[in-house]
């Protein structure tokens, strides 16, 4: 398989006070063709800075380190970042919120011919309207929203022209960034079967960042486990929810409730770390049921497993 | 068992601006009709998309917004006709803990003024005080050293527990808690429903719990009502709720995965879910329809009463 998205050794980090404080480190990512690739895990773990590195949105002040290449062009080299021609064009993002991608002073129609004269400026002004209409069927807004302001819509309206606007340069990847954590339950699956249809017709990559297990299983093929910026398990999301390997997805998925099991839930004690204050070793001991004395100095890698890679010194001899 | 809340045909609105603002406003319904009972000592699940007026009854029962019509009996006393002064007596008696901990904290007081706010109108000696604040720090598994913190100080988690603690602090009987885990992360959110539950049992409390994640309503609550669009659709014990629903509603609830992509809301129709619902019969959009009483649960459907009106006659 084509590797459309490779990073390897990817570091990414900001500037504070005296160094610079690494969020991502050393991270060796890699994402086929035409799959859903889910990043997992808690707020402050670092899955929202690896999804704006590949989507080439990371801030001026950020520090890089390693490679990422996307398509085969190399975008980001040490520290640096090379995306013209490629942002917003081959890799565009779905944002959390829709309201940041959308403006309150345009009608949705109005902001959908604006990008689409952008990125076609052959078209003439008939075929516009026609390309915007057939944008909001592919979501499926009625044609009346084509006339209406963002702040008319309800939230997952809202999200639903966000996803239309970031589908005008019929790019290759999508990064999709929490695109259900504003909504509700069950908008949230409305949303996530709308993408998944979305990646199957226009044969799209999609990066799908989330923290709800629920959702990953439902949206995603391939799963990677964020803590503490590192990949802790990679693998086929019904693999690894089904038999996780990784301590801290085994204890993440008891501490989730379920409806129809009323077993009491794990507490896992403590808080993630964030960034700049990972500890020494093994990035989850601290939290670790099953730590020992390896883990509180040494760092496992990234190792196959079965069907899958883990990052666990019990399953790392 | 004996009702600590009953709450009887509620209506509540909210005037909404029409378009732009020279149409004028109107009047939208959050809450139409809601009758609830909380026996004591039980903990009720609302459970309910957005915009559904779940957590408009729990305004409601605090008396943020203007009841229009019905009634909310607090231990046989109807809230809706108190004065101010009468209500602050009882409201001390019902806790609540918002959504946002973050956003209903003062960040400019210290964690210890905020604890000490809702006893001031009791007006207990010092020691008192003093001892209240550190047995619900305790209780909560709180450090005595966050005293004397400010809110940004502090993590999502911890900020949702001095929440909680601000609200058990007045020794309530009844406690809302307004989708108190919709903002943490899993890992944290196991942790405060673990306490909510040990909590309760302690502290022999009753809980009207609102969450539009019905994994999270069905960890705590004893029994769940399901809402749509102002009214309550169904309503029973969790067990059978979640085992047997009978409301399509509820059956696409609690199995999101096969909603298709496209399942709306109308606030038009009699049953709120008219529109798409495979069993709709021709009263279904014009009439309101009847409450089902199977064993202590109902379910608000058309289909069920001509069901049991059929089986009536035969």
């Amino acid at each position: 398989m084509v590797l459309v998205v490779e990073g390897k050794k990817l570091c990414v980090g900001y500037e504070s006070e005296e160094t610079a404080l690494w969020v991502v480190e050393n991270l060796d990512i890699g994402v086929e063709q035409g799959i859903t690739y889910c990043l997992m895990g808690e707020s402050g773990c670092g899955k929202s800075t690896i999804g704006n590195a590949i989507a080439g949105l990371l801030p001026p002040y950020a520090k890089t380190g390693g490679e990422l290449i996307i398509l085969g062009k190399k975008v980001i080299d040490n520290n640096n970042r090379m995306f013209n021609g490629i942002r917003g064009k081959i890799v565009v993002k779905i944002p959390q919120d829709p309201s940041s991608a959308l403006n309150p002073f345009m009608t949705i129609g109005g902001q959908l011919s604006l990008a689409i004269r952008n990125h076609f400026p052959n078209l003439t002004d008939k075929e516009v309207k026609e390309k915007t209409l057939e944008l909001l069927s592919e979501v499926r807004l009625d044609k009346e929203v084509y006339d209406l302001y963002p702040h008319q819509l309800s939230g997952g309206m809202k999200q639903r022209a966000a996803i239309s606007l970031a589908l005008v340069p019929e790019p290759k990847i999508v990064v999709a960034d929490e695109p259900t954590s504003a909504l509700d339950a069950y908008l949230r699956f409305t949303i996530s079967s709308l993408l998944k249809r979305l990646q199957k017709e226009w044969e799209l990559t999609m990066i799908f960042i989330t923290h709800d297990i629920s959702i990953a299983k439902h949206a995603c093929d391939i799963v990677s486990v964020i803590y503490a910026g590192r990949i802790v398990e990679l693998g086929k999301a019904e693999d690894i929810f089904n038999t996780p390997k990784h301590p801290y997805l085994e204890l993440l998925l008891r501490a989730t409730p379920h409806r129809l099991s009323r077993e009491k839930l794990v507490d896992i004690p403590g808080i993630p770390p964030p960034p700049g204050r990972y500890p020494l070793g093994c990035k989850f001991h601290p939290r670790c049921p099953y730590v020992f004395d390896r883990c509180k100095y040494e760092e496992p890698s990234l190792s196959k497993v079965n069907n899958r890679m883990v990052r666990c010194w019990r399953y790392n001899e | 068992m004996s009702s600590i809340l009953k709450i009887e045909d509620l209506y509540v609105s909210y005037i909404v601006p029409v378009g732009n603002l020279r149409y004028g406003y109107k009047k939208v319904w959050a809450v139409k009709g809601v009758d609830l009972e909380v026996p004591q000592g039980i903990a009720l699940g609302i459970v309910g998309g957005s915009g559904s007026g779940k957590s408009t009854i729990l305004k409601a029962v605090l008396g943020f917004v203007k009841v229009e019509k019905g009634r909310v009996k607090f231990k046989g006393v109807d809230l809706t006709k108190l004065r101010s002064k009468e209500r602050i007596e009882v409201a001390r008696d019902i806790g609540y803990v918002p959504q946002e901990p973050s956003q209903a904290i003062n960040p400019k007081m210290k964690i210890r003024d905020i604890l000490v706010e809702p006893l001031k109108p009791i007006k207990l000696q010092k020691n008192e005080i003093e001892k209240r604040i550190l047995d619900v720090l305790e209780t909560l598994d709180l450090d005595p050293i966050v005293e004397n913190m400010y809110a940004k100080e502090l993590s999502g988690g911890m900020l949702q527990r001095i929440a909680i603690a601000r609200a058990i602090i007045t020794k309530p009987s009844l406690l809302l808690l307004d989708e108190p885990t919709s903002n943490l992360d899993i890992s944290i959110q196991a942790q405060i429903l673990n306490m909510l539950i040990d909590l309760r049992q302690d502290l022999k409390l009753t809980y009207l719990f609102v969450s539009h994640d019905i994994d999270v309503v069905s960890y705590i609550a004893d029994r769940i009502a399901v809402i749509a669009s102002g009214k309550i659709v169904e309503e029973g014990d969790a067990e059978k709720i979640l085992n047997e629903p009978l409301h399509p509603y509820t059956k696409t609830l609690i199995n999101p995965e096969k909603i298709t992509e496209k399942i709306t809301l109308s606030n038009n129709s009699a049953c709120p879910i008219a529109s798409w619902c495979s069993w709709r019969l021709e009263l279904c959009l014009t009439t309101q329809p009847p409450k089902v009483w199977v064993g202590n649960s109902y379910v608000v459907c058309w289909r069920y009463a001509e069901d049991s009106k059929k089986s009536m006659y035969q």
